[in-house]
């Protein structure tokens, strides 16, 4: 038998493969589609301690190979989750991971407070790729000390799995996880969306109605390829790997260069049955290759 | 119940310049859908380019046969892309997706109204309502006559057809919406269809509300997913409290009460 389990910062999960926020809702829709404790964990769309009702006009424009979305975070809050989502997703054979979000310290301390101590979720994932709006709208995740700030207040108030989730758009991205790690975080994930723009030249007018939104797809994985190497060897806290996954051998590749667990973004939205068709086709892949333990390929890439 | 499923063109032809209609065998799709869903489609089957996939209205139902059809017009890659399918090549889709119309058995005197593409999902609403026996006038919007599509098949369902250009090529010039406030004039109508360009739908509801006549609207939006979980397709409703509340197109729509829709974008 081939041992597919993973263990992410203490989250167990029975395979490497989960669905990445904002790109799985809370998992209600998907059900149309498959069980999804088919899934090694689901990381939730992001929640803030308040609803946030996201941004105005467009949302949505496609690029080469990929998307920009410029959705806003909205969400209904954490006590809207708590009651509604979170019930439903306890009775799934799968790791439930909170992503959440905030504009201020505070908004995070308030969001991590709110989520303590419920049964059923497995750890937190917290996105600082959103900006610091007492710091002239600077996004957290962009400044290693504004990072290790977040960090320490998340960390001290939960015993929970902390895993920041890291911006790609930074110099060095080493850098930022080295920083959260020193704060406590007990794991990283990666990457977020890069800032991008459309333009549309019949109108002259960017696409999207917030000006900028974030990449994601196909696209973006050579990037994150490259950033979850660079993390690999800069931290010892495990990483869940993403960006452009739409495939088995993606996803493989994102564990190649040091990520124990993989996420499926936008992949998600172009064939609902992407995850599973990684989840099945890392097996396969494992089988056919004699790999008897997926763990023995993490970090696995073979240079020189 | 949705579905992602492989789907076979077997006919893909012109109807007019730059507009096409493409028959699919896709039997479970076409065993659950009703009037005013819609699928995602995805030209080249098991591609990653062009990214997303695309939302088209199902412009016909055949559930014997196992069969839909989708009215599309070229604007861009993906329907580009559609225009060189042929028989017997695949198509990725997924759907039936989205609510669509409500029918009610005490309608009797039943108006659509289309603009441009917007008559695709009232196509097989027409031979729905055609087959409850009920009186159905169709008005049709189009900017020119070489732009009309679908009335053919309306007046095939029965459904009274009258049509408006903006150059007046065909029927009366001007707007499709004065087609409709002499309908309401003249006739009791007491329900109201409407699918088209977001002004026209906007002033088709006003109309509506005048006249006391109750209207579904067929929302269309920019889609990440078409399943409900990007929140890249949000519309605001009114809520009974007075309230704005956003709910999904794709998921929550594309149907809804006209008098609920905020129109501001
Ligand atoms: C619920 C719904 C039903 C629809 N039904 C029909 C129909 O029956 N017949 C028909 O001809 N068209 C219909 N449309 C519009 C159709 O989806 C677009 O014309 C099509 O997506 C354009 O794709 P493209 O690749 O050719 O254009 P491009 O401009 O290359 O597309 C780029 C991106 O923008 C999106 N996009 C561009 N125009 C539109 C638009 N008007 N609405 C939504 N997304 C758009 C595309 O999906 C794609 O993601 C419908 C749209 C919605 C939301
Ligand atoms: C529509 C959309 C919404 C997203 N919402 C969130 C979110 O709420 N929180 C978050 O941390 N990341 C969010 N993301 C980022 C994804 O979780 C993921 O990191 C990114 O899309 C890269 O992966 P992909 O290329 O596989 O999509 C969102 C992405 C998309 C496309
Ligand atoms: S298109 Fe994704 S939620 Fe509607």
């Amino acid at each position: 038998m081939t041992k597919t389990a993973v263990n992410i910062a203490g989250i167990a999960m029975k395979n490497p493969v989960c669905t990445a926020s904002g790109t799985f809702g809370y998992g209600d829709e998907f059900g149309k589609f498959y069980d999804i404790s088919r899934l090694g964990g689901i990381m939730v769309k992001g929640v803030s301690a308040e609803p946030w009702l996201g941004n105005k006009g467009v949302r949505i424009a496609e690029t080469a190979s990929g998307m920009l979305n410029s959705v806003g975070l909205q969400n209904p809050g954490v006590d809207y989750f708590l009651e509604h989502y979170l019930p439903k997703l306890r009775k799934k054979d799968l790791a439930v991971i909170v992503n959440m979000v905030g504009h201020s310290v505070e908004e995070y301390a308030a969001a991590v407070e709110k989520l303590d101590g419920h049964e059923g979720i497995a750890g937190l994932e917290v996105n600082i790729s959103c900006p610091n709006l007492k710091a002239g709208g600077l996004a957290y995740g962009t400044d290693p000390k504004m990072a290790a700030e977040v960090t320490t207040e998340v960390r001290k108030r939960t015993k929970l799995p902390v895993i920041m989730k890291l911006s790609p758009n930074v110099t060095s991205i080493a850098e930022i996880a080295r920083a959260v790690e020193a704060a406590g975080a007990d794991g990283v994930s990666l990457i977020n969306t890069l800032l991008g723009m459309a333009i549309d030249v019949k109108t002259r007018r960017p696409i999207l109605g917030n000006v900028v939104g974030g990449l994601s797809g196909p696209v973006i994985k050579p990037v994150a390829l490259r950033m979850v190497w660079q993390v690999h060897q800069a931290v010892q806290i495990p990483i869940i790997g993403r960006g452009g996954i739409v495939t088995a051998s993606d996803a493989i590749e994102f564990m190649l260069v040091g990520a124990t667990g993989v996420a499926i973004g936008c992949g998600n939205f172009i064939n609902p049955m992407t995850a599973v068709e990684v989840v099945d086709g890392i097996k396969e892949w494992l089988d056919k290759e004699g790999v008897t333990d997926i763990n023995e390929i993490i970090g696995g890439l073979r240079i020189g | 119940m949705v579905l992602s499923a492989k789907g076979q063109v077997l006919q893909n032809i012109a109807v007019q310049t730059g507009i096409y209609e493409m028959t699919i065998s896709a039997p479970e799709i076409a065993k659950s859908a009703i009037p005013g869903q819609f699928v995602m489609v995805r030209p080249i089957y098991r591609s990653f380019e062009p990214f997303l996939n695309r939302p088209f209205g199902i412009s016909n139902i055949n559930a014997v046969k196992g069969t839909i059809n989708i009215l599309y017009i070229i604007v861009g890659k993906g329907t580009d892309l559609m225009r060189e399918l042929r028989e017997g090549d695949d198509v990725f889709l997924i759907g039936p997706v989205g609510n669509g119309f409500t029918i009610k058995p005490e309608q009797k005197n039943i108006a659509l109204v289309a603009g441009g593409m917007g008559i695709a999902p009232l196509l097989p609403l027409a031979k729905t309502l055609r087959e409850k026996g009920v009186t159905t006038y169709g008005l049709m919007g189009a900017s020119k006559a070489a732009a009309l599509v679908g009335t053919d098949a309306w007046q095939e369902n029965g459904v009274q057809v009258q049509i408006a250009t903006d150059d007046g090529s065909v029927g009366q010039r001007g707007f499709v919406t004065a087609l409709l406030e002499d309908l309401l004039n003249k006739e009791k109508i007491d329900f109201i269809y409407c699918c088209g360009p977001t002004p026209m739908m906007a002033c088709t509801v006003e109309i509506a509300e005048k006249h006391g006549v109750p209207i579904e609207v067929s929302l269309e939006k920019r889609m990440g997913c078409g399943i409900g979980v990007c929140m890249g397709c949000i519309c605001k409703l009114k809520e009974a409290d007075g309230s704005v509340k956003q709910y999904r197109v794709c998921y929550d729509g594309p149907v809804f009460r006209g008098e609920e829709v905020v129109f501001d974008d």
